[in-house]
């Protein structure tokens, strides 16, 4: 999951709980402590201002887990950071607890936590040192990006081998930076992440403006839509489905895009059903949508079989779509541009 | 960050009324409604008073649409009616009310709040 959207403490709940999963849950409680110290960290110390440069990610790969932070600091909180950094990292498990109990004891912590103590915690918590990296700004100011490091099974110790470098996750960052990517999750779609990633996109695009209604619809309605096709039509591996999910800023509105295994289905009929809603002008979507809800409604299964056609019709945008036959099945990527309109 | 809010239905079954409010959006509208199309079967099985149901809602997804036309086709044939209330300047949530009415023969009122 990487996120680059806005920072505020209601969305920490959401963000810890679309981390959660199965594949590390005896890390569940440490994992959960480690993503809100590190992205209160963001609320607490980025810039109120300028919020451009804030980034945060959760990443799991193989056994491993790894936290991502990125935010703007001044000269002072980078000759800060820099040396408290530099000595966590030198210190082993022992001197770790040592450091952060003389800190206790003489009382020189404050509310901002001026001695390092969330540092040196996410040292002991994540069990490993903290990778970082400070770049150069205008004016005086670093970009600062660090990185937790931790394993999937308690009491594990991750090998030097396992980690990933800061590097590649700052390239990363990078991309997400130059894309204009706000959101992208990749996981489980139960029913409380689903909830979860409304919330987040809700959030993210809600707009006061003299179209607000229309605009703010338009955007919740099609990620409602496109989600549901995921929930509905993705094929479950391991008991859960898994997909992908992720929001774009445009110059003129928005780009979400989903992607995920098919459960059933022909792909020349797929492709069909596509191709047929991509050509209907504005008036047979209309048609489509009131023929195909009427007939649908005669059955007693969920399928309304309508979302598309809403989706297409209310953006008046195409449906970008690509369907890969691979090991699993076959894997539908889909696409919509939502136009914001001032 | 506000919460997405949830669905509100109220069944009156003494003033012959079932209100439908909120927002309705979830996955599961099938199961979600099943109790309520019970509930209007049993009505009418228990009385021959006419059914108005009130809808008051900021959003409704796919799935929904589906379902309220399950269920106002249960109002067809002069049994009931409908009051449809949408936020003032939100023209998608009056069309989307305009649009259920097509498709079902029970007479709609439209009252922007």
């Amino acid at each position: 999951m990487f996120y680059k959207g806005k920072f505020s403490d209601s969305f920490s709940e959401h963000i810890v709980s679309l981390a959660n999963h199965d594949s590390h849950k005896s890390v569940k409680k440490k994992l959960s402590f480690l993503m809100i110290e590190v992205f209160q960290n963001i609320i607490r110390h980025g810039d109120q201002n300028n919020s451009y440069n804030d980034f945060f990610g959760v990443r799991s790969i193989e056994d491993v887990l790894h936290i991502l932070s990125s935010n703007l600091v001044d000269e002072k909180a980078h000759s800060f950071l820099n040396s408290k950094l530099k000595k966590i990292n030198n210190l082993n498990t022992d001197q770790l607890k040592e450091l952060y109990q003389e800190i206790l004891q003489s009382g020189q912590f404050s509310e901002k936590g001026g001695a390092g103590l969330g540092l040196i915690d996410m040292a002991r918590k994540s069990g490993n040192p903290i990778q970082h990296c400070f770049e150069a700004l205008e004016n005086n100011t670093f970009q600062f990006n660090y990185q937790l490091d931790l394993s999937s099974e308690r009491g594990i110790e991750l090998t030097k081998h396992q980690n990933i470098n800061i590097k590649d996750n700052i390239q990363l960052y990078n991309t997400v930076l130059d894309k204009n990517l706000i959101f992208f999750f990749k996981s489980d779609f139960s029913k409380d992440n689903i909830h979860s990633l409304l919330n987040i996109l809700k959030a993210n695009t809600e707009s006061y403006s003299k179209n607000e209604e229309f605009n703010n619809f338009r955007i919740f309605h099609t990620g409602v839509e496109l989600i549901q096709n995921i929930s509905r039509h993705g094929k479950s591996i391991y008991d859960y489905i898994e997909g992908v999910f992720c929001l774009f800023k445009t110059n003129s509105g928005y780009y979400l895009c989903t992607g995920n295994l098919l459960k059933t289905g022909d792909l020349n009929l797929i492709e069909d059903h596509f191709n047929k809603i991509n050509e209907y002008s504005k008036e047979e979507l209309n048609n489509a949508y009131l023929e195909t809800l009427k007939k649908n409604a005669l059955n007693d299964d969920s399928k309304a079989g309508v979302g598309l056609i809403d989706v297409r019709r209310y953006n008046q945008s195409f449906i970008d779509y690509e369907i890969n036959n691979n090991d699993n099945g076959l894997y539908l990527s889909m696409g919509v541009f939502i136009p914001i309109f001032i | 960050m506000a919460d997405l809010g949830e669905t509100i239905i109220e069944f009156d079954e003494k003033e012959g009324v079932l209100k439908i409010s909120g927002i309705s959006m979830m996955e599961d509208a099938l199961d979600f409604y099943s109790e309520t199309k019970n509930k209007i079967d049993n009505y009418y099985l228990k009385s021959s008073s006419k059914l108005t149901i009130e809808f008051e809602l900021t959003y409704f997804n796919s799935s929904s649409a589906k379902q309220f036309i399950q269920i106002l086709t249960k109002l067809e044939g002069d049994m009931g009616a409908v009051i449809w209330k949408y936020p003032i300047d939100h023209i998608i949530m009056h069309d989307r009310g305009k649009e259920l009415e097509i498709l079902v023969d029970v007479p709609f009122d439209f009252i922007a709040i």
